[in-house]
């Protein structure tokens, strides 16, 4: 099988949603590859399916038809229980609105899928404390979401995507909330997991910093794969 | 031509017994009735049933006449006599001065079915029970449908929460039991609650009695019986445990639904941003 030296790939993706008056075709056959490693932005105007995809990469969405196969296994074929599990192992995602769990602190809520996957306690609390202080929030640990700020929160967000040590990092607008201080410090702390742990990340954005930022840029029109631009880290294009 | 009541005197005497001093001398006789005409003609109807007290409700009218109904012996003196007392416990529920069986309770009914609302015994003691049924269902209805909306409402407003769990990876079945847990622990929980408030009142009244005396008027018949105005509740332990368990049953009937339609949330639609 091939695939294993890929993060996530997919092959003829749709997705049609059937509603009144007419059906509409969100992604319309998408193939790509993302490697492992890799930090890639999915740009594209609203309505260009994005999120869709990020969704259908994700598993939160079933395709209408193709492939998706991420940790050597086609998601779109999977009981919903090995999807949760896949979810719970393999894939982290990242919101907008950071979606942290209000009635739990930073620590609880960044460490829930390890708690979900039965990770024993003194192991979880090292490996956050190690990632607090990577991320730059040692010793938020014990405040609960709504004493955090929306930077704090993302990072807080960000931890919980990568404690599991996914092999893809998906996040949706992650920057959209925060100014561009914060936002540059996030992302900051994204290259450096990318970098420092081989973490693939995938965005979908609207932020010219991110694609700027990102390795490989792919832009959408229209739920199909417009340009595909790989890219060094400071924005120059490169040949693809 | 009808004549004119001028006053209804209640009193309680002895079968057979009657005679002109306190207190039936005095009740009757500053309403001007002939006393000794009234306790000839009292005894001569109640010769039977000597050795009882026998509650009597006399009309006096304008011109001095007089007619009364007996009633039957109030139930807490057949209760006496069924127990072989004298005196009844000074303090209800809490002080024991004797027992009487079933069967002699039952005795006591049907002596007393000429003042009750009901036919029979049997249907007596119906009456009673429906009462307790509706009174009953109508709470349980009350409570299910606080649970349901309660749940519900914490599913609705937490939509994106449980797309949340969802997307970490919690399975459906796992989301729907964590509404399902809640729901069911909520309604436990204030079960509980519930229960150690009820505790509370009902000791309190069982310490110092309802008294209802002064809003009641003095005297309570029900359904002809004369009841003690001042109400002693009694602890059951068969009431309370069967409470709770009603109270599990609806917690657990009241956040099935609410826990499947947790399940059917769609994670994608709820992690839409909305601004």
């Amino acid at each position: 099988m091939s695939g294993s030296e890929y993060a996530v790939r997919t092959v003829d993706l749709w997705k049609i949603y059937e509603q009144e008056p007419a059906p509409v075709q969100a992604i319309r056959g998408v193939t790509l590859e993302v490697e492992k490693g890799d930090f890639v932005a999915l740009a594209g105007p609203s309505g260009s399916g994005k999120s869709t995809l990020l969704n259908l990469l994700g598993g939160l969405t079933r395709p209408t038809r193709g492939e998706v196969w991420v940790a050597g296994k086609n998601i779109a074929e999977l009981s919903e229980r090995a999807l949760s599990r896949l979810r719970l192992e393999k894939i982290g995602f990242v919101f907008q609105a950071y979606n942290l769990l209000p009635v739990l602190t930073a620590r609880e809520n960044a460490e829930f899928t390890l708690l979900l996957r039965g990770v024993p306690a003194e192991d979880r609390r090292r490996r956050i404390e190690a990632l607090f202080r990577d991320i730059g929030i040692d010793g938020l640990e014990d405040r609960r979401p709504a004493k955090l700020s929306g930077g704090q929160q993302q990072r807080v967000a960000v931890a919980r995507a990568v404690v599991g040590e996914p092999s893809i990092v998906l996040a949706d607008e992650p920057t959209a909330n925060l100014d561009s201080v914060t936002s540059a410090a996030l992302l900051e702390v994204m290259e450096r997991l990318n970098h420092q742990h081989g973490t693939t990340f995938i965005f979908a954005t609207h932020d010219p910093r991110v694609m700027e930022r990102s390795h490989r840029l792919i832009r959408l029109v229209d739920g199909a794969v417009d340009a595909d631009i790989r890219q060094n880290v400071h924005g120059e294009a490169a040949t693809t | 031509m009808a004549k004119k009541v001028v006053a209804q005197v209640k009193l309680q005497v002895p079968a057979g017994k009657a005679n002109p001093s306190p207190p039936v001398g005095p009740a009757l006789g500053q309403h001007g009735v002939n006393i000794m005409e009234f306790c000839k003609a009292f005894n001569a109807q109640t010769q039977a049933q000597e050795g009882l007290t026998i509650p009597v409700v006399i009309t006096v009218y304008s011109d001095r006449s007089f007619t009364f109904i007996t009633k039957t012996p109030p139930a807490a003196v057949l209760l006496k006599q069924a127990a072989g007392i004298a005196q009844a416990s000074k303090e209800p529920n809490r002080v024991k001065v004797g027992k009487v069986t079933r069967k002699q309770v039952e005795e006591i009914a049907r002596t007393k079915m000429p003042d009750l609302n009901a036919f029979t015994l049997e249907a007596a003691v119906k009456i009673d029970d429906a009462g307790d049924y509706i009174f009953h269902g109508i709470l349980f209805v009350i409570v299910g449908l606080a649970v349901l909306n309660a749940v519900l409402m914490s599913v609705l407003n937490r939509k994106r929460e449980f797309g949340v769990l969802r997307a970490l990876g919690l399975r459906r079945v796992e989301t729907g039991a964590v509404v399902f847990g809640e729901g069911v622990l909520l309604t436990l929980a204030s079960g509980a609650a519930g229960m150690i408030l009820g505790f509370a009142i009902t000791w309190i009244f069982w310490r110092n009695g309802l008294d209802l005396s002064g809003l009641m008027g003095g005297e309570i018949t029900m359904s002809g019986t004369l009841v003690d105005p001042v109400i002693v509740p009694a602890f059951r332990l068969s009431a309370m445990t069967q409470s709770l368990g009603f109270i599990l049953v609806i917690g657990i009937l009241a956040s099935l639904y609410p826990a499947q339609q947790a399940m059917r949330i769609d994670v994608a639609e709820a992690m839409k941003f909305e601004r």
